[in-house]
C-alpha cells in the first residue's frame, strides 16, 4: 500500500512564549507527523509540549508520562523521565536553534491514550544537544491540537514554525 | 502558467490555497499549483532520487533545498569495506567540496553487549552508526531527517535511527542527532564510511523532500 504525508496545517510565531497549533488533529488519521524549527532566546533551555483537548483547552495537569534521553555532544547524557509530568520535555535550546520530528498516535480516538515519539536537535553555548524520547498522555480522550512552550514561562521563542501532516 | 489561470477563463479566479482549491483544472494548472504549494490532495513526501552505489560514496547533489526545508533519507543494506562507522558530510559549494566539523550525540545499543554514548563536538563527519564491518551479513538500515539545508541563516541539523549487525555479529541499533553548526546554505550531501566519508562496498539510499515543511 502506498503511503504518504498529507499536509494539514502550519503555524508560526516570533518572540512568543507559547504557540498553540489548534485543530490540527481530528482529520481522520491514526498517526500524525509534526515538524518544527525554532530558536529560543538566550535565557532558557528546556522547551516542551502539551496537548489540547476537544474543547480547545490546553491540558496542563499531571497527565503525561515521558521518557526522553537528552544527548549532549559535550558531556554525559541525561535521562528525563516522569509518570506525572505536566509538560513533555521535548528538547533543550539556548539561543542555538532547534528542530523536531514528532509522531503523534491516536489523538482522534476517544477510547485510547495518545502516544508520541520524538527526536530533536538543539544546543547551548557549550555545544550541541539532541533528544530522543517517547510520551503518553494517560487519559483516554480526543486530542485536537498541540501546544509548545518554554519551560520557564517568561522566556521566548525567537521564532517557531510548526507543520502538521497526516500519515496516510 | 496556463492562459486560463487555474481553470478559470475570467480575468480573476478564486484564490487558491492548499485545502481550498476551486475550479476545473487541467494538468498545467495542477503542475503550477503544486509548484506554488497550493494543490490539495497530493502527498507531501516526494521522492527526489534513489541511488544504488557500489564501491563509491553516495553523493546527492540536487537536494532542491530551495523547495524543501526538511529532507528524509532511507538507508537500505549499507555494506562497508571494513569495520568503521557510517555517516555524512555536507557541501556548501554545490558539491565541489564537502565540509568537516560536525557535532553529534548518539546512543548505541548492542544486543549482546552494552548501551553506550557516542558523541563529539568536532568530528570530520556526522556519525549515523558504527561499527558495521565487511562481513556479508553486516549491513545497516535506517532513516534520517535533515533540517534547514537551504537556509543560510540556520544551522543544518539531522536526526537518525539505524539498525545493523555489528562487527561481532550482534544485532545493534544507534539513534541520535547531528549538527553542522554553521549558518550556511547546503546544496549537497555525501554518505560514506569512516570519518573521511569514503566509498562503501554497496548501499541503496533514497532522498525525499517534505513539501510545506
Amino acid at each position: 500500500m502506498a503511503t504518504n504525508l498529507q499536509f494539514i496545517k502550519e503555524a508560526s510565531g516570533t518572540n512568543v512564549t507559547t504557540l498553540s497549533v489548534t485543530d490540527c488533529f481530528g482529520k481522520g488519521y491514526d498517526v500524525y507527523q509534526v515538524i518544527l524549527n525554532a530558536e529560543s532566546d538566550s535565557t532558557d533551555g528546556y522547551w516542551g509540549l502539551q496537548l489540547i483537548d476537544s474543547s480547545g483547552s490546553t491540558i496542563t495537569g499531571s497527565e503525561y508520562d515521558e521518557a526522553v534521553l537528552l544527548m549532549r555532544s559535550y558531556d554525559s547524557f541525561i535521562d528525563n523521565r516522569s509518570a506525572t509530568a505536566s509538560m513533555v520535555s521535548v528538547g533543550y535550546d539556548d539561543d542555538y536553534s532547534a528542530a523536531l520530528n514528532l509522531y503523534v498516535y491516536n489523538p482522534d480516538d476517544s477510547g485510547s491514550y495518545t502516544y508520541g515519539t520524538l527526536a530533536s536537535d538543539g544546543g547551548t553555548s557549550s555545544g550541541f544537544i539532541g533528544t530522543k524520547g517517547v510520551f503518553v498522555h494517560h487519559t483516554a480522550e480526543v486530542i485536537s491540537g498541540i501546544h509548545f512552550k518554554m519551560s520557564a514561562g517568561s522566556n521566548d521563542f525567537n521564532y517557531i514554525n510548526v507543520s502538521v501532516y497526516g500519515v496516510k | 502558467m496556463s492562459s486560463n489561470t487555474y481553470g478559470y477563463i475570467a480575468d480573476t479566479g478564486p484564490t487558491q490555497a492548499y485545502g481550498s482549491n476551486n475550479g476545473v483544472f487541467d494538468p498545467a494548472d495542477i503542475n503550477d499549483l503544486i509548484a506554488e504549494n497550493k494543490w490539495s490532495g497530493v502527498g507531501t513526501l516526494e521522492l527526489i532520487q534513489t541511488q544504488t552505489v557500489s564501491s563509491a560514496t553516495a553523493d546527492f547533489t540536487a537536494l532542491q533545498e530551495s523547495t524543501y526545508d526538511v529532507h528524509f533519507f532511507t538507508f537500505n543494506d549499507v555494506h562497508l569495506t571494513t569495520q568503521t562507522e557510517f555517516g555524512y558530510r555536507l557541501s556548501n559549494d554545490s558539491a565541489s567540496s564537502y565540509e568537516t566539523g560536525y557535532g553529534f550525540a548518539n546512543q548505541r545499543g548492542i544486543s549482546s553487549g552494552t548501551f553506550a554514548e557516542r558523541k563529539s563536538t568536532g568530528q570530520d563527519s556526522a556519525r549515523l552508526c558504527g561499527d558495521i564491518d565487511a562481513a556479508a551479513h553486516s549491513l545497516g538500515n535506517g532513516y534520517m531527517y535533515l533540517y534547514n539545508a537551504g537556509d543560510s541563516t540556520k544551522y543544518t541539523f539531522s536526526t537518525s535511527h539505524m539498525v545493523f549487525v555489528d562487527n561481532t555479529d550482534a544485532p545493534a541499533m544507534e539513534f541520535g542527532s547531528q549538527v553542522y553548526d554553521h549558518a550556511e546554505a547546503i546544496q549537497a550531501i555525501r554518505f560514506g564510511e569512516g570519518t573521511g566519508v569514503t566509498g562503501v562496498t554497496s548501499a541503496t539510499i533514497s532522498l525525499y523532500g517534505i513539501r510545506y515543511s
